[in-house]
């Protein structure tokens, strides 16, 4: 949700997928929120340490 | 002018990357005329990136827009709540919104009341659609 507050909203995502990948009812904030988005190759584990 | 060919004109107006809000009537028609790789964000209240209408092979009965007429979805579609809707008009996302008034003036003042014997939901989004404009 608070993306919809932002002016620019980043997105730092694990995993980016093709369109239409996603099932249109389980998308809880569309695109036209998100004005960038930067894909991490940092894996979760090295994270949590 | 046919209610076609007026559609066919205001989906020239919309630019790649849009969004769009359209109402009820003939901007229903606009999403027809959408060529699909022009179409990034074209809703009508609550599916993002919607097709025009179904060809009868296509259609699936319960998939519809506000007017209960059924829509396709194209890839890359979502879908969201009338709440949500109207959040995005709010922020100031909505790029261009085309609006189905059945009464006008010249200058533009609109008359969204009732038809008399009809079950139209007067105004509408109307006026938070038009005041949630840039310029």
């Amino acid at each position: 949700m608070i993306a919809t507050a932002g002016k620019i909203t980043v997105a730092e995502v694990e995993e980016l997928v093709e369109t239409g990948d996603l099932d249109p009812d389980q998308i809880h904030t569309p695109g036209i929120y998100v004005q960038r988005i930067i894909v991490t190759k940092i894996k979760k584990s090295a994270l949590n340490n | 002018m046919t209610r076609e060919q007026i559609a066919q004109r205001i989906a020239q107006e919309v630019m790649p990357g849009y969004c769009v809000n359209l109402g009820i009537g003939i901007p229903t028609l606009v999403a027809n005329y959408i060529p699909v790789e022009k179409m990034l964000c074209c809703r009508v209240k609550m599916v993002f990136r919607y097709g025009g209408f179904p060809s009868e092979k296509r259609c699936r009965p319960g998939f519809n827009q506000r007017r209960k007429q059924t829509v396709t979805a194209v890839k890359g579609a979502s879908f969201f709540s009338s709440a949500d809707s109207f959040a995005m008009i709010r922020g100031g996302h909505v790029n261009l919104t085309v609006l189905g008034a059945m009464q006008v003036d010249e200058h533009g003042d609109i008359a969204n009341w009732m038809i008399p014997g009809k079950l139209v939901k007067g105004m509408g989004g109307a006026m938070i659609l038009s005041l949630a404009r840039d310029e």
